[in-house]
């Protein structure tokens, strides 16, 4: 958690300066009864980003430009000075109420912000972020001119409080004095609007509304005299925004409601607090204290947080650390010595970890080959859903391990205590399989030390090894109860590994090392034990292994199926997850989809069936994701599930899901992921980024986290190829920074989109000294011109369209009874060079009336068939 | 001609209104030193538009408004929001402020004063405190000055108001309806430290629309009516015939009660609001 804080140190500084700057202004406000004036303020600075933004899509050249890089802080600015100035001036007045007034700069301001950027979607975006409050990295620019904005704030009140204080409450007497009590009010309201507009870009309407009431209603609440009130009013907005800013980062809330919130419960102890004056003294002290600790955060935060380049990288280590991933983890150590490693190897790796089952089956004994470096992939499949790939690990697994660096490796994967808990169960499960006694010692020790880390089908099929080794006793352990409750079951185990004389294990063992044959099927030992399924219900409903039951049940049979029915219709959740678990993840996937699990157990199912995936697996896994996705407080676990179906299709939404549930983490994770050795996960990354609800706020993170040079080019590569249109802007002003192929993916993405901003690029890349730059900026161009072309043909076509209906209607006529409207439909078609109505004019020559006739033949004659014209006289 | 340019205040062929809108027109006023001055009229006759020309917040439309004297001011009561929190004391500190008094301009002495209250040394003040204190024992208040302003009953507000009129040593206090919604006490507590403070040579302008308060204290009365104003020692003004224009024609009764002069309306026309006024 400190790592997160540290990492949005700059966040958490936005958030307290602007917090302290509100709050001080706020008291203000509050006392004044202008609290609304603030909020429309801030809502009128809205509108002026809004401005920016439509201004910055006009296309307007270097004004949309200007309006794109800094508009939306000068927007803000100007909109709220601007609104200042009109309530400014109605003080003289006197036909509209102040408050009317604002109330409609409120209205008008809110609704021209939204149709202003209804069309684009950029801006709506964003200006959804601004209003609902997230904040997340604001850019290096925007802290500086929120930094210089506030310290102006900051020293004008410095300066001028008394004077500011005294027009605020006694105008008429300030003006006696001698003041000029109405330069005052305009500088006073100006700070405000500064302030708030600076504010409002930073942190959101929701914060300042918040930091404008908030600390003020609890400071004047615990004070008894201005200056006291003010002082506990900034300490509140500092410890408000201390706790908020943690809340989010724990729970994964926005910070905008997690801090406002937070502030909320501060007032509610201080209004509490005026209940009794020893109350009263505490909560001033607490008040005081937390501030201060609040004030104290930020800089220790901001020293704590690495270099922006390397921010992530610790953080992505304790990630590493905490969460084991659940797909194979060929990590870091294979880049230690990634010299060694051919192409063949790195495919090799690949088709294990994504391949299908056949696939798996088929490059496992390729891997022996190189048997120094096939233990750890070996070991990630060791659990692999389909039985024949695990015979064919253990298979190999024997013939690697008699080489001794691999084996050297294996004793420390077994014994290690820095072994990630996933990794350590994998080795045991292996080793146990062969036939070694460290293996079952290894699985025992990893479930006590970290049971709640491992998913549960991993734990149960270890369990399940366990217990083939005393005959389908498993000492009650059960992967469904907590570990406090399994503590027995594991000592239990242990004394009887640990103990040569217990009949079972050591007979076993050299039984397993002289055959090296593969472990028996779980269902073999199952067919030993022969419970009733009375018996097996118990179980089921009441431990101990109570999967072990559920699979014994769904093993025997119609009657047992109707009892698994049964327990997930009404049994309590435990039971009923545990009997989910037995049935085929189809009827599991189905049941989710349907809504026919009751609601304790389908998070537990959703999270089990995620677990049990496999990359070539065909089932639908949305349901189980969607499943995810509603839980109130996914875990770390359940977004590392949800990301790890990333590169499916299907599975784009739920990345908009997360992204709005948990931005800050989405954006930890993927910030994560480009720091990954690992090509495919840093795409991932990139496709995350393409996907999220913030793209421009993530690619900058994603562009500050990754370092210079092929990472950025590489994370310009996939968006450009995989992003939509609003991360256009945002990818176009790194063409200057990208390398030749990155320019050229940029090019071609341009022509693609047909994106006008990009136009300038071409120009500068068929100048370029690359050829493949050169050849994308050609591409580009001919997807404009032709572009131009389809166009203009497309337009001719219409025209064409249009005259041939029109003629049909004329020629039509001059077959109509009416000789007058006859006559006028040959004059039109001679007018129009129709050739193709000769026919039709000869035909109608047969016609009585004269004016008809002569009408028929000057259309003739005009259109040079004077052959025609001679039967004047016939 | 002498006397009149030592008038500390001379108001000459004056039209007092705001934009072009005229409330009392041909103003011709002298205040002298050591003169009790009340400004008497119906309301919305003009008495503070006379009171801010006289102040310097509005100029005059037309003639001229001279002051050759420091002015210390007391608004009304009623324009203050009880919301603020400050002491009695943060109170007639404002009273410094634009004078030659004023503490010199230090960024943070508020942040600094804050933290000395929490901690509960309320350390000296400097200089300007002892003036602020001062100010405040003049006006009887000084046991009060820790008291929040928003919490004193209406007589002690308005003392404090006095105080911080005072604060600056203006040569001429000037008070807006120093008495208006008060209790009788209150009235005479407030009055009492006006008196005192005129006798102790300050020259007082008050404006007020309560004749028997007026006549016992003021020597000198202004009639804001109808666009004019008359002015004159205040045995000559308190008569009826000079008082009954002022209230549309009601006959008003002046005489004398325990000492002092006392003005009542002469007769009720009927038994309706005037006569549960008398009782």
């Amino acid at each position: 958690m400190w790592d997160t804080f540290a990492l949005f140190s700059s966040s958490y500084l936005a958030t307290l300066a602007m917090g302290l700057v509100c709050a001080y202004l706020g008291v203000f406000c509050v006392l004044r009864r202008i609290v609304f004036t603030g909020v429309a303020l801030a809502q009128l600075a809205a509108g002026g980003v809004a401005i920016s933004f439509f201004v910055a899509d006009l296309g307007l050249g270097s004004v949309s430009r200007f309006a794109a890089t800094y508009g939306a802080t000068w927007g803000s600015l100007g909109a709220s000075l601007a609104g200042l100035l009109g309530l400014q001036a109605r003080r003289r007045e006197g036909r509209i109420t102040e408050d009317a007034l604002v109330g409609l700069a409120y209205s008008a301001a809110g609704a021209l912000a939204i149709l202003l950027v209804w069309r684009s979607s950029r801006g709506l975006t964003e200006l959804q972020n601004i209003l609902a409050g997230t904040v997340l990295l604001p850019q290096q620019s925007e802290l500086v001119s929120l930094a210089i904005g506030l310290v102006a704030v900051a020293v004008v009140h410095a300066l001028y409080r008394r004077e500011l204080l005294l027009v605020s409450f006694d105008p008429e007497f300030a003006r006696a004095a001698g003041l000029k009590e109405d330069r005052y009010q305009l500088l006073f309201l100006a700070t405000l609007a500064v302030a708030v507009a600076l504010a409002l870009k930073a942190g959101g309407l929701m914060l300042v509304f918040a930091f404008l009431v908030v600390p003020p209603l609890a400071g004047l609440s615990l004070g008894d005299r201005l200056g006291e009130s003010t002082l506990y009013a900034l300490a509140i907005a500092a410890a408000g925004s201390l706790l908020g800013f943690l809340c989010s980062i724990r729970f994964d809330w926005p910070v905008g409601p997690s801090v406002a919130l937070c502030l909320v419960l501060f007032l509610g102890v201080c209004l509490l607090g005026r209940l009794n004056e020893q109350f009263l003294g505490a909560a001033r002290s607490a008040t005081l204290a937390l501030g201060a600790l609040a004030l104290l955060a930020g800089p220790l935060a901001l020293l704590a947080s690495p270099a922006p380049a390397d921010s992530v990288i610790p953080l992505a280590e304790a990630a590493a650390d905490e969460y084991p991933r659940t797909s194979p983890p060929f990590d870091d150590e294979d880049s230690d010595n990634g010299e060694d490693h051919n192409e063949e190897w790195e495919e090799l790796l690949e088709r294990l970890a994504n391949g299908n089952s056949a696939e798996r089956i088929e490059v496992i004994p390729e891997l022996v080959a190189n048997s120094s470096e096939a233990l750890e992939p070996l070991l990630a499949v060791v659990l692999d859903p389909d039985f024949a790939v695990r015979d064919a690990v253990d298979a190999a697994l024997a013939v690697v391990v008699e080489s001794t660096a691999a084996d050297g490796e294996f004793a420390r994967l077994l014994s290690a205590a820095d072994v990630a808990p996933l990794e350590r169960l994998h080795a045991g499960v292996g080793a146990t399989r062969l036939g070694d006694p460290r293996g079952p010692l290894a699985i025992v020790d990893v479930l006590a030390a970290a049971q709640d880390e491992l998913p549960l089908l991993v734990q149960d099929d270890a369990v399940a090894l366990l217990r083939q080794l005393r005959g389908g006793d498993g000492f009650g352990f059960d992967a469904l109860e907590a570990p406090a409750a399994n503590a027995e079951a594991l000592v239990a185990w242990r004394s009887w590994l640990e103990n040569p004389a217990s009949a079972g294990f050591a007979s076993d063992q050299s039984q397993a090392g002289d055959s090296l044959a593969p472990a028996p099927v779980p269902g073999a030992v199952i067919e030993s034990t022969a419970a009733t399924p009375e018996e097996l219900t118990q179980r089921l409903l009441s431990g101990p292994d109570r999967l072990g039951a559920a699979r014994e049940l769904f093993d025997a049979g119609a009657a047992g199926g109707e009892i698994l029915e049964l327990v997930l219709a009404d049994g309590p959740a435990d039971a009923a997850r545990a009997a989910a678990s037995a049935l085929p993840i189809t009827a599991r996937v189905q049941r989710l989809g349907d809504g026919a699990l009751y609601t304790p157990i389908r998070v537990s199912v959703a999270r089990d069936l995620l677990d049990e995936r496999r990359p070539d697996d065909v089932w639908d896994p949305v349901p189980a994701l969607n499943e995810l996705l509603s839980v109130a407080k996914p875990t770390e676990t359940d977004l590392e599930r949800v990301l790890a179906l990333l590169p499916m299709p299907a599975a784009r939404d739920t990345w908009q899901a997360v992204a709005a549930r948990n931005p800050i983490t989405a954006s930890v994770l993927i910030a994560e992921w480009l720091r990954s050795p690992q090509p495919d996960e840093r795409v991932s990354a990139a496709a995350g980024i393409a996907a999220l609800l913030q793209p421009r706020a993530t690619f900058e993170t994603a562009w500050n986290a990754s370092a210079p040079g092929p990472d950025r080019d590489r994370l310009l590569l996939v968006l450009a190829a995989e992003s939509g249109p609003i991360l256009s802007p945002a990818l176009l002003m790194r063409y200057g920074e990208a390398g030749p192929e990155a320019k050229a993916a940029l090019l071609r993405r341009v022509g693609r989109e047909l994106d006008a901003d990009g136009w300038p690029l071409i120009g500068l890349g068929q100048s370029a000294a690359d050829p493949e730059i050169r050849r994308a900026a050609r591409e580009a161009l001919t997807e404009f011109s032709m572009a131009r072309a389809a166009r203009a043909e497309w337009e001719l076509m219409q025209e064409r369209a249009r005259e041939a209906e029109l003629v049909e209607i004329l020629r039509d006529q001059l077959s109509q009874a009416d000789p007058t409207n006859a006559a006028n439909a040959a004059h039109a078609l001679a007018d129009l060079g129709v050739r193709a109505a000769i026919p039709d004019l000869v035909a109608a020559l047969r016609r009585d009336d004269p004016n008809l006739r002569a009408a028929l033949r000057a259309a003739l004659r005009q259109l040079g068939q004077s052959d025609h014209v001679g039967d004047e006289g016939y | 001609m002498s006397e009149q340019s030592a008038a500390l205040i001379e108001l000459e062929g004056a039209r007092l209104g705001y934009g072009d809108k005229a409330i009392v027109d041909d103003v011709d006023l002298q205040v002298q030193r050591g003169d009790f001055l009340a400004v008497v009229g119906p309301n919305g006759a003009g008495k503070t538009t006379l009171l801010r020309t006289i102040l310097g917040i509005l100029q005059p439309l037309e003639g001229r408004c001279a002051r050759r004297a420091r002015l210390g001011y007391s608004p009304q009561r009623s324009v203050l929001d009880p919301v603020y929190p400050f002491t009695a004391l943060e109170v007639v500190a404002m009273g410094l402020m634009g004078s030659s008094f004023a503490p010199p301009r230090e960024p943070l002495r508020d942040i600094r004063r804050a933290l000395e209250s929490i901690r509960g040394n309320g350390a000296d003040g400097g200089e300007e405190r002892v003036r602020e204190e001062e100010a405040l024992r003049a006006c009887g208040m000084l046991e009060h000055r820790d008291r929040p302003f928003r919490d004193l009953s209406g007589g002690q507000k308005q003392r404090v108001l006095v105080a911080r009129a005072l604060v600056a040593e203006p040569d001429v206090l000037v008070l807006d309806e120093p008495t208006n919604d008060l209790d009788l006490r209150g009235e005479h507590e407030v009055m009492e430290v006006v008196r005192s403070l005129h006798e102790a040579g300050r020259t007082v302008i008050m404006v007020s629309h309560m004749l028997h308060v007026v006549a016992r204290y003021a020597d000198r009365l202004a009639f804001v009516h109808r666009g004019k104003l008359e002015a004159g020692p205040a045995r000559d003004m308190l008569t009826p015939e000079r008082l009954a224009p002022l209230y549309e024609g009601m006959p008003v009764a002046v005489g004398v009660f325990d000492g002092h002069v006392g003005v009542a309306p002469a007769e009720a026309p009927s038994r309706g609001l005037e006569s549960s006024q008398e009782a």
